[in-house]
This record gives structure tokens, C-alpha cells and sequence, in this order.
């Protein structure tokens, strides 16, 4: 379809704030008689709290407050309720808030916890996901179950919840096929390393009614969980969020907020501010945990793949609250984008002890496709065919029925054309890898395919409201995050798309606040445009319809003859009579000089039709609301010198439907790739035998620089029209994230023939790759 | 023990009540309200506090408000000046350089010296004056395409 | 944030070298700062003072005199990059100091401090070994020199008394021709800290009777290392195929780096330095 607006170049509306330094995030805000706040955190990774000092750190001068979690004893959560505002009985994991000290100054506060003197009991710790799954004896948490918990424990086992999908008959399928591939995956635990590290500002007033200023991506969320943590009407809790310097999932869930809530709740009157140091965002706040699984595949001679059993299992860290939903995205795609007829599948989410798991960009999905797409090279490798063959042969497509019981439709994207686009820019089959002793180097080519679709409750939510001004221009209040994504601007263009008038005329209002702007579940799972966008949607039929009704009136036609078009007001075919939005907007002024309607506001809002809760038994039904399909390559140089991998060429091929804002939705994918490189070529948090993270800081956990990131980016965007989306758009952010690491792995075979399993997969990893196969 | 000191901050002379362990960064935002440097790291690692010392780029959370005492500040505020944005702050709009925003200062501010030491800066140029500048949304590419295009704006 | 500490800037060596040696431990020096601020900031460092010697005149810039290059110690790692007597007499230290952090770190952080920070891979030390640096030590008692080589006593620990304060760095320009690189690895291309890095200087390389080879290496050792038995085991040699692999055996015998650093593994860095030793086969 032709767009006005939609599809357009347009220029970001926050770029201008962000590059005079006048735009605002959370460590800017200073509040009169602000007090600050510091955390108490956990020197060991595991064990009982016995006793805790604090006489010395009160004489602090300065030190208003100590709070410590023994006097607030409260696990919240909304699925399985397992997360202390600060940990009481015992720490789970090294770091961990157990406390914190409010001072009058930030480094009063810091001098003072430095003085509080705790002891422990220590216990053993456990921080590998497959250990803990097969652990009897060092319990971390015990939960038991209630009816009311979303989540599944196992009794008597560090499992905190768990999904199985179940189709046909795995053992039958594997009598049937003429080879079975097994194979077992690693992956290191990681931090989002967002630029800005989390925040937040508590204020209690006097009447009981709490503040909050956060850098969080949910305001809602928070709001809802600081509601049910100190028993509070909604309208009394109030969460004010500015800019986000990078969410990417880790600012999603609620962690500081409570902390600093109860920090608050001791000096009502004074704001009590944190900010996280850069060491304490890797213990004290999410990470993506560290994973392993286990693939057995059967397949035919000609690549048909009948039979799939997949068994995986996520660290969670000290508390699942927010980790378990992980594995519900994961299960969905534990076989990759494929229809396959027998599959059991099983995963799990695991304490273990380290800091908890959160969402992290890709919600599941980049660990189940590192091992999918490793296993489907692996795969072709052995049958002798074409891994391009291979996938093609099994590709979900319209028509197929997907892991969950889904039917595939046209609509839902076109997964066949992105493979052959990447491949095509890869210039697949030809050269895929050789290695040149002279030079010392190696090339390789690889490539992957990917698929996801928002992981959410079967009921997010979002509204948005459209209110015009005197002059006609319009303000635009939603409660979606700006995160860097670009949602400002994506939402500004469908708004214009849909009223009829340029995106300049629209002013998407800045930042957030649960009392003043409407609704909105979480800013997650690349749902943003998608949910908001129809909600936006729905109020510009409002505001039209209004105008029709004062239309009505003043041209004295039936309804249904007002044209609403492009700003203008007019009875059908007499454009000559047109009023512009500006003569409606706050009411019209009839000849005679009375005013009919009135200022005109239009509210709307969406909500996944359809979806349900998935079976318990066999993870099947419609629990997924709409899909993505993508491929990524990439072509590589290895330094066989160094074990230094240069990224030549990066691609991705994505179906996400109509692309709202081009350079904005290339600037995600670009953004994720690169991301996503960095996570496989480099990140770990690196965890001592006492379970210590030893490289909590920006000197010792590398992500990826100016200098390390591919020399090429190329990105298609194959757009088939979305049904449920607005204007035919949907889900493009994290996807860019969720098949490179694979791709980079087979790239990797193709260069060297050597198999890697677990990742991040280093220059020295593959030094010693080399040196072992003597390639030099 | 609290110092005063004096300071030329984008044009503009303050005299001001210090303490000593105040980091030039947290001077900036806290006591005089520039707020666009930013914090992301405490350590020099990421980049996002860099301001100009006397025109020379420097990560702000590694020295000392005591030590500069005197100095003439350029901060990311000071870059556009009566109402006209610097060469570099175009091209991040013209190459969609921005997305979080919270990295763009200290990017801008390492951009705008390169322009002022090198006058044709090359691509390895560009990537060595951010070798220390750490972006987590962008990939770097419309970063270095917004230095490349900057040219045409600093030329002028 | 930084915990509370006091600040005092001195304008002579004398009087900072009193206040020194008058509150010991608890009196910290102060030059660039990027090292000491991250220190104090990680509160592996506690002073009650940080002492300012940027005040202090006749520590910073490069002179040459006659046969030496004497470099104050406040000179920051940009200016001894740039410096056109460096550049020509000491490439090697050029590239060392020009890898330290970046452009906005070397504007602040001094050559003497890097080298005061103790660590066993600073970018400006490894090459000022190979150039037989030495360093002028003074305190408000009088000067005293030495050879940096025996400056190091350990991780983040040098040879400084009570008051002494680090002056000057004295290379002696060489009056034979020379070859030299300095090579490095790090995790990541852009700012990091070295994982190995080493130089290595041959002096009358076109002359094999009159070959001198000084080689350094940073991040194996608990301090820099030069390595002198290697050193002796290449002077005058033909650089050989035979004598390249017994070379490599002297190199590896002399490595000790530590399990368990975030930076690389032995293996890894013991890998890289054999294949950066093999320069000197390939180049000279």
C-alpha cells in the first residue's frame, strides 16, 4: 500500500534533546531536600544472614537511615513471588541487597555501608544451569506451590518452573530416520550493558502516597508491583520516567524501584535517590543467564527432519520472579522456525547462584536458535547436503503448523525469501571457506535463520490519547518507553498516517508519568509499534468521528458524508466547503456565534485478540500473537595469528511486515547485530570458584568497540503486510539479535572445520582451535 | 574541606563552593546543572562524561573540580552556541546517529575535537578518536557515517 | 563518587616531599589521575590526602640535551607521542605510549605516573626498557638515579621512599643505528588494557658480530620484564631457524604469567610473545 507518512524518511523526534545534552534521564534529576541512598550488598554468594552491625555506620555523620530486608521480610512477585525487596533469611547470590543507608550525601551513604558488618553461615554454591538442574542437595530457594502461582516448581529441586511441548511421537520418529544428531550447547551468562546504569528517585508524602522517578522501561509495571508491595491504591503510587539510555530487556523488570521505595519509606518528605555504580549494574541488577541444552535430531537421507528432542536449561539466579517467563519465550522456538512432526521439547528455569535473569533483548530466543542453527549445519554436514537445502526442506511457511500447534499464514511473513535474500548477498554456495597459509588467514561464510514473536501476558495492553490544539496541531500521550528504539518517532508517523496531517504538526509528548499519560503493559518485546501503533489507530477514529459530529452540524449532511482528509472537514465532493481540523479542534463557532462540540480528545487502545494460555501438557495453542521470520550471515576473516576474528560483512533479511521509519528500523537491526556479535565473540560474566563475579566493570567485561564491529552492514527489509499490525507493521527490534551468534559459529566451521558448542566463542578459544588442529 | 573555585563553563565565569573528592563530572551536573555529560562508567572506560579542559577532550570522571580550578569548560551544552547546532550534532541528525542518546554527548564532544586537531579526518582517524567511546545501541555505523559527514559542515 | 579525602597542591618538590614523608601512607601523589581517581574510586586506595604535584615546575615537557632526552615525569602520554625527539630517537616509545588508553586519557595521564602505577603491562614502560631508561628520584633531601629496570618491585608496587617523588625520565639517545617494535594484543581494537605487550630493540641490526637485542614484555611477570638471559642468547647471533628455536625455549623458560587474569591465559600470552619474538627472525 501507498503511505503518506508511513514508510518515509523521517527524522528522529528525540535526536535533537539527545544532542544538546538538554535531554532528560533519571541520574539528572535533583529534587529539594533530596537524600541519598547506597545498598548494602552480600560479600558472599551464598549462606545465612546471622547477624548484621550497624552501630558504627550510624555514627556516620550525615547518615539519616539503615534499612535493613530483616524489617520488611516480603518475597513479591506475580508469578511465582520469590524475590525479596532486600534479601532476609539468606543471600542467594554475591552482591545481592541485603540493605541499604540513607544519607545526606552520596558519599556519606558509601562510607557508612562500608562500615556495616555482616556474618553469614555460608553454604555451596551452584552457578551452572545443568548442575543445578541434577542437584538434590543444595537447595537454593524452596518454594512451594500455591494455587494462584503461574509458575510450575519441582518440589525438592532448584527448578523454579518449567515448559514441555509435546507433538507426535519423538521415539517413534527417531526409528524412522536414517540419522540422529546429538548435540549439547553452552552459553556464559551476560549483562545488557546499557550506557546508563538503572535508577531510581522514592518520595513518600505524608498522606502515604509514594513517588517514584525510575530509568525503568515498564512504568506501568512498577507501578503495579510498588502498588502490591506497600498495599497502595494505584492512584496513590505515581512512577515518572524520562529517557532510557539503553534498556535492551534490563530495565523491564522491577528491581531497584521497591529497594529504594522502602529506603524512602523511613524519611517521608525526602526524596531518596540511587544510581547504580557501573559494578553494582552486574550484580544488582538482571543478566541474561547462562544456559545449556541438548538437541537430538532424526532425519532422513533427503534432509527431511522428522524427529526433534530438545531439553534445556536456564540459570535463573536467586529468584525466578522474572526469569521463568524467559523459558516461555524460549519453548516457542525450541526447535527454531520449522515444522517439524515430532518434537518434545522440555525447559527449564533453575536457581542458581548468581544474580537473577531478566529479560534480555531476544527473550529466549538467541539461546534456543544457538543451538537449532548450530545443529541444522551440523546436520547438512553430515547428510552431505546443502544446509540451505536442509532448511529449506523444513521451513515453516504458509500452511505449516509451527511448534505450538499454530498454522502458519501468508501474513505472517515470508521466512523463505529472507533465507534467499542472505544467501544471495553471501554469494552462497561459492567460496564458503578456505583457509591461506600464506597470508595466515581464513575466510568463512555462515549463515542462520531466526524467528520470535512477542513474549507477553495473553492480555498486554496499550492506549494511547490524541488531544488537538487550538491551531490543530495534536499532542500525543502514550505510556510506551522511549529506550533508544525510536518508538517516539515510529508512533508520531502512524499517528500522522492515521489523522491525515505531517508528523511536524504532531508533538509525541516526552517522557512518562503513570498519573498524566494512558495505559501501557511494558515497553518489551518489540511489541511497541505493533500494540501502540493500533491503539494510536483507534484514537484517530475518535478524534475523526468527533469531528464528523460537529461536521455533521455544520454542513448539515448525515455523518457518514463527512470527509475527513488530509486536515480538512468537508460534505463528500464539496472539498470547496472544507474547515480545517484548526475551525474544529476546540469546538466550532456557528455564523451566529454560539459554539457547538467542544475540544476534541480521542482515546484508544488494543489488546491481542485470541490468545491463550498454552496447554500445560503439550505447550500447545495460541499463546503467540503474531511472528517475525528473519536469516543473518555473516563473512568472516580469522587471524589465524591472533585467533582475532574481523566480522567482513554482517546481513539480515527480515519480514517485518511494513517498515514504519526505514533509517530507524535499519539503525535496530544494525544496532542488534552488532550487539549480538559482541555477546558471541567476547561476553561472559566471569564468576570466581566463590561465586564472584570478577569482571564487574567496564575495564574487565569487554563489549564490542568502534573497532570491533563487522566492517559491513547489510540489511532487507521483505515486507509482508502484517493483518493484526498497524498499516502492516510488526515486531523488528530485538530479531536482528537472535541468529547471529549461530551464523558466526557456522562461519566459523566453514573457515576452519572446527565445531563450536558453547559461547562466547574468543580469539583465544580459537588460538587454541588452531594450535589444536595444527592449521597454521 | 570545601574550596572555592572559578570556573569558565561554556562562555560563562562561576565561582563556586567545591569539595575536594568531587569529580569534575559531578561539579558540572550537580553543582552547576550541565547535565549533558554523563555518567555511565566512573572509570574513563565508556566515554560519555568527556569535556573540553582549556579545548583539550578529556573523560571528566577521572579528574578532580579542584584540580581544574581556573580552567575554561566546554561541555556538549557549549557546543551550540546562539541557537545554531555545531557541524557534528548535523550530521548526527542527518545520518540517524541517535538512538538512546546517553553515549551521543561524549561521542559528539570526541568528534568536535577530532575536527578542531585534524582538518580531512580519515576513517581510522575517526575510529581512534572513539576507540574509547562505548555505544550499546548503534553498532557504530551511522556514528562513523555522521564523522565522515561532518566534513562538509566543519569545511564550510 | 569518590569517599572523602583532603587535596593539597604543592609548587615545589621540596615542600610536597615533607608533606609526604610527614603523613606517609596516608598522603597519596596525584598526576593525571587516571589511575589513582580509579583507585580511589574502586576504594582500593584510601588517602586522607591526595597530594598535587601539577604545580610543581620543571616536571613537565621534553628537553634535549646534547646526547639525552630528559622527560619530565607530568609530561602526559599525548605529548610524548607527539613529540618530535621521541618520534625520531624513540619510535618504539612513540607506539607504546600512543596505545595507552585513548586520545582523551593520554591528554591527562603523565608518563610518570604510568610508571609509578606499578603495573606489569604499562604501555610506556615496556619500550622505555628497551632503551635502558633511567629515572630521577627526588625528595627534598636531593635526587638519587636509577635504572627503571629496577624500579618495580611487585603488581602496583615501586621503588619510592617516604617523600620521593618521581622527576624525570632519562633516555640517552643511541649513536649506533637501531631497529625496534613495539607490539601489543589486546581483547578488543578499541581502548583496553594491554594483554601482552612487548618491545623489542636490536642495536647494529645489519651487523651481525655487533647485534645487541633488548626485549621487554608486559602482563608475565609480576613486574615489567626485561629479558636479559635472552637477551645475552641473541647478542651477536644470526637469526637462524636453529637459534630461533632455542630462542623461544630461553623465551618460554622466562615467562611466569599468572593463571586466572581476565586480560589472557599463559598459553595464550606465552603464544603470542613466541610469535612477536619471531620478528626478530623474519624482519631483521
Amino acid at each position: 500500500m501507498e503511505y503518506k507518512f508511513i514508510g518515509k524518511e523521517f527524522k528522529r523526534v528525540d535526536a535533537l534533546s539527545k544532542l544538546t545534552g538538554r535531554a532528560r534521564f533519571l541520574a539528572d534529576i535533583i529534587l529539594p531536600h533530596m537524600y541519598y541512598g547506597i545498598f548494602l550488598r552480600a560479600s558472599i554468594a551464598h549462606g545465612e544472614i546471622l547477624d548484621i552491625e550497624t552501630e558504627d555506620a550510624k555514627n556516620v555523620e550525615g547518615v539519616k537511615a539503615i534499612v535493613l530486608g530483616r524489617d520488611f521480610p516480603h518475597n513479591y512477585g506475580h508469578l511465582i513471588k520469590d524475590r525479596p525487596i532486600f534479601a532476609f533469611d539468606k543471600v542467594r547470590y554475591y552482591g545481592e541487597a541485603i540493605g541499604g543507608v540513607i544519607a545526606k550525601t552520596e558519599e556519606a551513604a558509601r562510607v557508612a555501608a562500608d562500615k556495616v558488618k555482616v556474618s553469614y553461615k555460608p553454604l555451596p554454591i551452584i552457578t551452572h544451569p545443568k548442575e543445578s538442574l541434577n542437584n538434590k542437595e543444595v537447595i537454593i530457594r524452596e518454594v512451594s506451590p500455591t494455587p494462584d502461582m503461574v509458575y510450575r516448581p519441582v518440589k525438592g529441586t532448584n527448578i523454579f518452573h518449567y515448559d514441555v511441548v509435546k507433538r507426535g511421537d519423538v521415539e517413534k520418529g527417531f526409528e524412522e530416520a536414517d540419522i540422529i544428531v546429538e548435540s549439547e550447547f553452552n552459553i556464559a551468562p551476560i549483562n545488557h550493558v546499557q550506557i546508563e546504569p538503572h535508577g531510581a528517585i522514592a518520595l513518600w508524602d505524608e498522606d502515604g502516597s509514594l513517588t517514584v522517578w525510575s530509568s525503568t522501561q515498564a512504568p506501568f509495571t512498577v507501578r503495579y508491583f510498588l502498588s502490591d508491595i506497600f498495599e497502595l491504591p494505584l492512584n496513590k503510587v505515581r512512577v515518572i520516567a524520562y529517557y532510557v539510555g539503553g534498556g535492551f530487556g534490563g530495565k523491564s523488570d522491577v528491581g531497584i524501584e521497591p529497594m529504594v521505595a522502602l529506603l524512602a519509606k523511613s524519611v517521608p518528605g525526602h526524596p531518596v535517590k540511587v544510581i547504580l555504580s557501573r559494578e553494582e549494574v552486574f550484580h544488582g541488577s538482571f543478566l541474561r543467564g547462562n544456559f545449556w541444552g541438548r538437541v537430538k535430531t532424526g532425519v532422513k537421507k533427503d534432509g527431511k527432519i522428522v524427529s526433534e528432542k530438545v531439553e534445556f536449561a536456564m540459570g535463573g539466579g536467586g529468584s525466578g520472579e522474572f526469569g521463568g517467563t524467559v523459558v516461555d519465550g524460549a519453548f516457542k522456538s525450541a526447535v527454531g522456525p520449522y515444522e517439524i512432526e515430532n518434537v518434545h521439547a522440555v525447559g527449564y528455569g533453575v536457581y542458581t547462584n548468581l544474580p537473577p535473569t531478566g529479560a534480555f533483548r531476544g527473550y529466549g530466543h538467541p539461546e534456543t536458535h544457538w543451538m537449532i542453527e548450530r545443529q541444522r549445519d551440523i546436520i547438512a554436514r553430515k547428510l552431505g547436503i546443502d544446509p540451505v537445502v536442509l532448511r529449506k526442506k523444513n521451513i515453516l511457511k504458509p500452511g505449516s503448523i509451527n511448534i505450538i500447534g499454530q498454522k502458519i499464514e501468508e501474513h505472517n511473513g515470508n521466512l523463505e525469501k529472507c533465507l534467499d535474500l542472505v544467501v544471495e548477498e553471501l554469494d552462497w554456495p561459492n567460496n564458503i571457506g578456505h583457509i591461506d597459509k600464506k597470508n595466515k588467514k581464513a575466510y568463512g561464510k555462515g549463515f542462520a535463520l531466526l524467528q520470535k514473536s512477542p513474549v507477553m501476558p495473553t492480555n498486554a495492553a496499550s492506549s494511547a490519547i490524541l488531544k488537538l490544539n487550538d491551531d490543530g496541531t495534536v499532542n500525543l500521550t502514550v505510556g510506551t518507553q522511549e529506550i533508544g528504539q525510536g518508538i517516539d518517532t515510529a508512533l508520531t508517523q502512524i499517528a500522522a498516517e492515521a489523522l491525515g496531517i505531517s508528523p511536524e504538526k504532531i508533538k509525541l509528548v516526552p517522557y512518562r508519568d503513570t498519573d498524566l499519560y494512558p495505559y501501557e503493559w511494558q515497553t518489551v518485546a518489540s511489541r511497541g509499534v505493533w500494540s501502540v501503533g493500533n491503539a494510536i489507530i483507534m484514537a484517530a477514529d475518535e478524534v475523526k468521528h468527533k469531528m464528523r459530529k460537529v461536521a455533521k452540524e455544520i454542513f448539515s449532511v448525515d455523518e457518514e458524508d463527512i470527509v475527513v482528509e488530509d486536515g480538512l472537514v468537508f460534505p463528500q465532493g464539496e472539498k470547496e466547503k472544507a474547515i480545517t481540523y484548526k475551525d474544529l479542534a476546540i469546538g466550532y463557532t456557528l455564523p451566529e456565534g454560539s459554539g457547538i462540540g467542544g475540544p476534541i480528545v480521542g482515546a484508544g487502545y488494543f489488546i491481542p485478540e485470541g490468545l491463550v494460555y498454552p496447554d500445560p501438557e503439550t505447550g500447545q495453542g495460541n499463546s503467540a500473537a503474531e511472528w517475525t521470520f528473519g536469516a543473518q550471515g555473516v563473512e568472516i576473516e580469522v587471524d589465524l595469528i591472533t585467533g582475532k576474528v574481523k566480522i567482513l560483512k554482517a546481513v539480515t533479511a527480515i519480514d517485518a511486515g511494513t517498515i514504519i521509519n526505514p533509517e530507524n528500523a535499519r539503525g535496530q537491526v544494525v544496532g542488534a547485530m552488532a550487539m549480538a556479535l559482541s555477546i558471541a565473540q567476547r561476553e561472559a560474566i566471569v564468576i570466581s570458584k566463590e561465586g564472584k563475579i570478577r569482571n564487574d566493570s567496564l575495564t574487565d567485561y569487554k563489549i564490542s568497540t568502534i573497532r570491533d564491529v563487522p566492517s559491513e552492514y547489510k540489511v532487507f527489509f521483505v515486507e509482508t503486510e502484517e493483518e493484526t499490525g498497524p498499516f502492516g507493521a510488526r515486531s523488528l527490534a530485538e530479531h536482528g539479535m537472535v541468529a547471529m551468534a549461530p551464523a558466526l559459529a557456522n562461519a566459523l566451521y566453514n573457515a576452519l572445520g572446527v565445531e563450536f558448542f558453547k559461547l562466547p566463542i574468543t580469539f583465544e578459544d580459537i588460538a587454541l582451535a588452531i594450535d589444536e588442529k595444527k592449521i597454521v | 574541606m570545601k574550596k572555592i573555585i572559578k570556573l569558565r563553563v561554556n562562555g560563562e565565569d562561576y565561582e563556586i563552593l567545591v569539595e575536594p573528592y568531587w569529580t569534575l563530572l559531578k561539579v558540572l551536573r550537580d553543582v552547576l546543572g550541565f547535565t549533558g555529560p554523563k555518567e555511565g562508567c566512573g572509570i574513563g572506560e565508556c566515554g560519555a562524561c568527556t569535556v573540553y579542559i582549556d579545548d583539550k577532550p578529556v573523560k571528566s570522571c577521572l579528574v578532580l573540580g579542584v584540580e581544574v580550578n581556573g580552567a575554561n569548560i566546554t561541555t556538549i551544552e557549549g557546543l551550540s552556541q546562539n541557537k545554531k547546532i555545531s557541524g557534528i550534532q548535523k550530521a548526527f541528525i542527518d545520518e540517524g546517529a541517535v538512538q538512546c542518546g546517553f553515549c551521543t554527548p561524549g561521542m559528539v564532544m570526541a568528534i568536535n575535537a577530532l575536527y578542531t586537531n585534524v582538518s580531512d579526518p580519515g576513517e581510522d582517524d575517526i575510529k581512534e578518536a572513539l576507540k574509547g567511546h562505548l555505544c550499546r545501541c548503534t553498532g557504530y555505523e551511522t556514528i562513523v557515517k555522521a564523522a565522515k559527514r561532518a566534513k562538509e559542515y566543519y569545511k564550510r | 563518587m569518590l569517599i572523602p579525602f583532603e587535596y593539597i597542591k604543592f609548587d615545589s618538590i621540596k615542600d610536597a616531599s615533607v608533606f609526604l614523608k610527614e603523613h606517609g601512607d596516608d598522603a597519596h601523589i596525584l598526576a593525571g589521575g587516571t589511575d589513582v581517581i580509579v583507585k580511589i574510586r574502586a576504594r582500593k586506595l584510601k588517602p586522607k590526602y591526595l597530594v598535587d604535584i601539577k604545580g610543581i615546575e620543571g616536571l613537565k615537557g621534553i628537553e634535549k640535551d646534547r646526547d639525552k632526552i630528559v622527560i619530565g615525569a607530568l609530561t602526559t602520554a599525548n605529548e610524548v607521542a607527539k613529540n618530535t625527539h621521541i618520534k625520531e630517537y624513540f619510535p618504539v616509545l612513540k607506539d607504546g605510549a600512543w596505545t595507552l588508553g585513548d586520545y582523551e586519557i593520554r591528554n591527562r595521564a603523565t608518563i610518570g605516573g604510568n610508571i609509578c602505577n606499578g603495573s606489569p603491562s604499562a604501555d610506556t614502560v615496556i619500550p622505555l626498557l628497551v632503551y635502558d631508561a633511567k629515572v630521577i628520584i627526588a625528595s627534598d633531601e636531593g635526587e638519587r638515579v636509577e635504572a627503571l629496570d629496577k624500579f618495580f618491585k611487585g603488581p602496583g608496587k615501586v621503588n619510592l621512599g617516604p617523600g620521593e617523588i618521581l622527576k624525570n625520565i632519562i633516555l640517552n639517545i643511541p649513536d649506533y643505528p637501531v631497529k625496534g617494535k613495539f607490539f601489543r594484543v589486546s581483547r578488543v581494537e578499541g581502548m583496553d588494557l594491554a594483554s601482552l605487550n612487548m618491545a623489542i630493540l636490536v642495536a647494529n641490526p645489519d651487523s651481525i658480530s655487533d647485534r645487541k637485542v633488548r626485549i621487554s614484555i608486559g602482563a608475565v611477570a609480576p613486574v615489567p620484564l626485561r629479558v636479559y638471559e635472552l637477551e645475552e642468547f641473541l647478542s651477536g647471533k644470526e637469526f637462524t631457524k636453529e637459534i630461533f628455536d632455542k630462542a623461544k625455549e630461553i623465551l618460554l623458560n622466562n615467562l611466569n604469567p599468572r593463571e586466572g587474569s581476565l586480560r589472557a591465559t599463559p598459553y595464550y600470552k606465552k603464544r603470542m610473545a613466541v610469535h612477536y619474538l619471531s620478528w626478530l627472525f623474519e624482519e631483521i
